[in-house]
């Protein structure tokens, strides 16, 4: 049998024609006729000549219609390009003639860009709106059989944002996905009766393994959140019934934060899934408390289809950990020269397995960069693993701030700083120092009704850790900027103008 | 066609069946039925945005406009519960409504907003989340909530649903939250329809207060239910009355009896017929005098109904095509019953005075959080009106007064509205008022409160002895005073209890209680 990712939908289609597979307040469509219409979708792409293995953009919010376009782009047998809605021509150009894509699909409300775009590479542009949907699915053949597909060949090319340098497409291949979903299915227990809210943008990895994606191999009910804002998200919890939840941890903390969350029942959520950032004990605890449910905390990339490792709900979870590698992948720490570290040393992570990517699209130096020849990939994640086998991120390479001859990482500043009950978000940063090579800095929000100054925060956080690692600059703003899926932007913190270099430093 | 079984799915099958037909009519701007329906979607997806849940109360506290009924009909799209509040409110009486009701949001005005930052922060409004502006700037408007390109709500409500808190403003103790549902509404409006001569495509004009089911019912939801169009007048005078009918061309329109009585007595009639066929009137006693006088000098026929927010709106009409009674309230609606209770629950013999119960899908559902009152209200499924009156041999409802407003002296119940229509009666009258005022000896005492019409003047002795003809001597007013004007309502009934404020109020243990 065919090894395309498209029969899972095809297999919970056949088991639960009637069930919902996708809904959206009125809109609701059955697993049956989620497979009619991704059948049809594929019919019309076959319809625009594409032929197996050909790259399509996929530029679509979450809405219902992305399910039947992204499993009728792979059930064509061809490969889909998930794309930012908010790129602009630029980069949508780039997104699409990088792997020559023939043709994008763009939502209706932000397709002035992917049009440009899509001119200056040389592709179509199909733009999908609810209604046009409809018709387009109208006119369009039923493709009844999914094109037969190895477990070896591309299904999906994520391009990953790179701080330096233009994206890398990562290509994930129906094999790296599919069992990507088998082991999120054991760990969340998923059953046809769920319901997930999904608030994670699709088009990141995160959001379309966790949820889309689990949701239609487990048969249950996928709920999207077009646009995240926090009512919405409490009134969908309630008025749906929603079981599971995905977000970043911003979402978490945002939720929490809510001063009118108690006016709704969240009591249906059993199961909250975090990732794509690291999750601040206080908010994970707090959460937990509040809403009644427990937060299972994932860990991957793009370039791992990206789950590697994830608390386990049947054991410990510990505060701060990214849990234990899933089924069937390896992680292991390395120095730079990319040789194991002793026990209860950090290192960077390595990991091995059935989740990493065949390699960067016409990258092949960046590819063997990024994965040696016995198969492990390098993250760039500095962590530390303890005696059960729990591994603790504790920055990313990059993010490491040396301050005078000592590391210090960012992380670790920060945990603390979200310690103290005014902080709502914290964001801490290397600042350029003339003396020091680099001096710590923290870009800081406060709750809503709090109040805190530098000395007092710089107090606290120099009770808990070792003097040289306290921020010396800590500047208040109303929120931190964030990308698309709401994690905290670093790159985009930046330090008020002001004095450093070797003034004396704040007592 | 599929039973409706909720207001906002009558929109929808009209919307559906004649998309293009005028809806409403605001400033010169007309919107049809498909037009009207797109916009409360995107306003009903933008309010679930904001977290506004099905049995969520909105607020909508505005002066009558296009954005009231666009707001008003998101709201129950949403379904959410709309609970109009009287824009002229001072703060702490929006504050006690938008608190008491549990609103999750307001739908205002500046003015309003200015109203309400005076009640702002108020443990009791902890709930209120949202203030949604119609103005054109602002943190959060109704122009932005359409905006934001949601999916329209799942239809989550049936007819035991509420649609609408109305607070009714009893004269004592604070406004009660009356709960109506959605059958309730679509019931009394069929209730209605039935009897109102309209076509689809013929215009109803609206004068009336969106906050009170009046407006809310007889011209809006009855013209909706018939495929009528809506013309909404922006603000009544009754200089202009005639001028705007000229340019709205309404076949119908709902009034009260003030209104009657400011465009009779206003010059600049119309010379020959206007497009107007009938006023329905209610909300108030409509004098014979006021109803012969219009309907002669005008040939527009007078509606006179009768009913109660706790009845949806109306109990009873009289009839356009059939008798019609003057100083009647006409005939009951059918899919209603309605009869004459003395004290002891007992039915009354023919003819005879007790108080005015109805049953009927048009009752409320209740007070909210108010089982007391409910309870007192509603007995056996019997809504208990308060309302003292009789029926005639042919089953004409007759309204003799409103059992509160009753004045007992040395022992006699005496029914100011009689009082009343004896005075209106008088040349110079333009409007009255009644009142008992304390006395030392007979514990209440009758005052008559008069205006007189423009360029009358009104003498004591004279009324006096006017009255003294036409009623026994217990029941004539041993206190006249004479004012330019009286004090009104919103809706324009005359208003009693700043009246006895003024002259003071005596309530003896022991009074008579309605049944």
């Amino acid at each position: 049998m065919s090894q395309n990712l498209a029969e899972k939908l095809l297999l919970s289609a056949a088991h639960h024609p009637e069930h919902v597979a996708v809904q959206l307040e009125a809109d609701r469509m059955t697993y049956a006729e989620l497979d009619q219409a991704s059948g049809r979708v594929a019919g019309f792409l076959h319809s625009r000549g594409i032929e197996p293995g050909d790259r399509i953009g996929l530029m679509l919010p979450n809405v219902p219609e992305f399910a039947p376009v992204y499993y009728g782009i792979l059930r064509a047998g061809a490969v889909v390009v998930p794309m930012n809605i908010l790129l602009k021509e630029r980069e949508v150009a780039f997104y699409l003639s990088d792997p020559e894509a023939e043709l994008v699909l763009a939502w209706h409300e932000f397709d002035a860009a992917a049009q440009a775009g899509a001119n200056v590479a040389g592709a179509e542009c199909w733009v999908v709106s609810p209604q046009g949907f409809v018709e387009m699915l109208a006119g369009a053949e039923l493709r009844a059989q999914p094109a037969d597909r190895d477990g070896s060949d591309t299904a999906v090319i994520l391009y990953t944002s790179g701080t330096t340098g233009k994206p890398k497409g990562a290509q994930l291949t129906h094999a790296n996905l599919a069992s990507n979903v088998e082991a999120l299915l054991q760990l969340f227990s998923l059953v046809p009766d769920d319901l997930i809210l999904g608030a994670l943008p699709l088009f990141h990895a995160f959001g379309q393994t966790c949820t889309l994606n689990t949701a239609i191999a487990s048969a249950s009910t996928f709920v999207p959140v077009p646009r995240f804002n926090v009512e919405r998200v409490l009134y969908t919890i309630e008025c749906d019934r929603i079981t599971v939840f995905a977000g970043v941890p911003t979402m978490f903390a945002a939720l929490l934060h809510d001063p009118h969350r108690d006016q709704f029942d969240v009591s249906t959520l059993r199961l909250c899934i975090s990732g794509g950032a690291a999750m601040p004990g206080e908010i994970l605890r707090g959460f937990e408390e509040a809403f009644g449910c427990i937060i299972l905390e994932g860990y991957g990339l793009s370039e791992t289809s990206p789950v590697a490792s994830f608390s386990r709900p049947d054991r410990e979870r510990k505060v701060g950990s990214i849990g234990l590698p899933i089924e069937g992948v390896e992680m292991r720490l390395v120095d730079d020269s990319r040789q194991g570290v002793p026990q209860g040393e950090v290192g960077e992570i390595a990991i091995r397995g059935h989740n990493v990517m065949s390699g960067y699209w016409h990258r092949p130096e960046a590819t063997a960069e990024a994965i040696d020849a016995d198969g492990w990939f390098y993250t760039g994640d500095i962590a530390r693993v303890d005696e059960d086998g729990y591994f603790f991120i504790v920055d990313r390479k990059k993010e490491l701030i040396i301050r005078g001859g000592y590391n210090i990482y960012p992380r670790e500043i920060e945990e603390v700083l979200y310690e103290h009950p005014a902080v709502a978000e914290a964001a801490v940063i290397g600042l350029p120092h003339s003396e020091l090579g680099e001096e710590v800095g923290a870009a800081v929000s406060l709750k809503p009704g709090c109040e805190a100054s530098q000395s007092e925060l710089q107090a606290f956080v120099k009770e808990r850790v070792a003097a040289y690692k306290y921020p010396r600059h800590i500047w208040f703003l109303d929120e931190l900027p964030k990308g698309a899926t709401g994690k905290i932007l670093k790159r985009e913190v930046k330090a008020p103008a002001g004095p450093t270099g070797s003034a004396k430093p704040a007592p | 066609m599929s039973a409706i079984n909720t207001v906002p799915e009558l929109l929808r099958a009209q919307a559906s069946r004649i998309p293009e037909q005028p809806f409403v009519r605001w400033r010169g701007e007309s919107v049809s039925y498909g037009e009207f329906d797109a916009r409360t979607d995107a306003l009903a997806a933008g309010l679930a945005d904001l977290g506004v849940r099905p049995g969520d109360v909105v607020s909508v506290m505005l002066p009558n406009c296009l954005e009231f009924l666009e707001a008003w009909w998101g709201i129950l799209k949403a379904g959410a519960v709309f609970g109009p509040i009287n824009p002229a409110f001072t703060a702490p009486e929006a504050a006690y409504v938008v608190g008491h009701s549990g609103a999750v949001a307001v739908v205002t005005d500046a003015r309003g907003a200015g109203t309400l930052a005076g009640a702002g922060g108020k443990p009791e409004l902890a709930r209120l989340r949202h203030l949604i502006s119609v103005e054109d700037e602002g943190d959060l408007t109704l122009e932005s909530l359409a905006g934001r390109s949601g999916r329209v709500p799942a239809d989550r409500r049936g007819p035991e649903d509420l649609a609408t808190l109305m607070y009714t403003s009893g004269t004592t103790g604070k406004p009660k939250g009356a709960m109506l549902t959605h059958g309730n509404l679509l019931a009394n409006a069929a209730m209605a329809a039935e009897l109102l001569p309209l076509v689809a495509g013929e215009r109803v004009g609206m004068i009336l207060p969106l906050f009170h089911v009046n407006a809310q019912i007889v011209t809006c939801v009855v013209p909706m239910m018939i495929g009528c169009e809506v013309a909404m007048w922006e603000r009544f005078s009754a200089s202009g009355f005639w001028q705007t009918v000229a340019e709205l061309q309404p076949v119908a329109v709902s009034a009260v009896p003030t209104i009657l009585a400011a465009v009779l007595h206003t010059a600049n009639a119309p010379t020959g017929p206007t497009s107007l066929r009938y006023i329905v009137c209610g909300a108030a006693p409509l004098s014979r005098e006021l109803l012969e006088a219009f309907e002669s000098r005008f040939d527009i026929r007078i509606l006179e109904g009768y009913g109660l927010t706790e009845s949806t709106c109306v109990s009873s009409l009289n009839p356009y095509y059939g008798v019609r009674k003057p100083g009647s309230i006409g005939l009951p609606v059918r899919g209603q019953q309605m009869k004459i209770l003395a004290p002891n629950g007992n039915p009354v013999a023919d003819g005879e005075l007790g108080e005015i119960v109805a049953k009927g899908p048009n009752v409320m559902a209740g007070y909210l959080h108010n089982e007391d009152a409910t309870a007192k209200t509603i007995r056996d499924g019997w809504l208990h009106t308060g309302d003292v009156g009789y029926v005639d041999s042919d089953g004409y409802f007759f309204i003799v007064d409103r059992a509160k407003d009753m004045i007992i002296r040395g022992g006699e119940n005496i029914y100011p509205r009689e009082i009343e229509e004896v005075l209106y009666t008088h040349p110079g009258v333009l409007e009255c008022a009644v009142i008992g005022v304390p006395d030392e000896i007979r514990g209440e005492e009758v005052l008559a409160v008069l205006a007189p019409k423009p360029d009358a003047e009104l003498d004591e002795e004279e009324l006096k002895a006017w009255a003294a003809e036409r009623l026994a001597a217990f029941k004539v007013p041993r206190r006249f005073e004479i004012r330019p004007e009286l004090p009104k309502t919103p809706t324009g009934k005359i208003s009693k209890p700043p009246l006895r404020e003024e002259f003071g109020r005596w309530t003896p243990a022991g009074a008579n209680q309605p049944a």
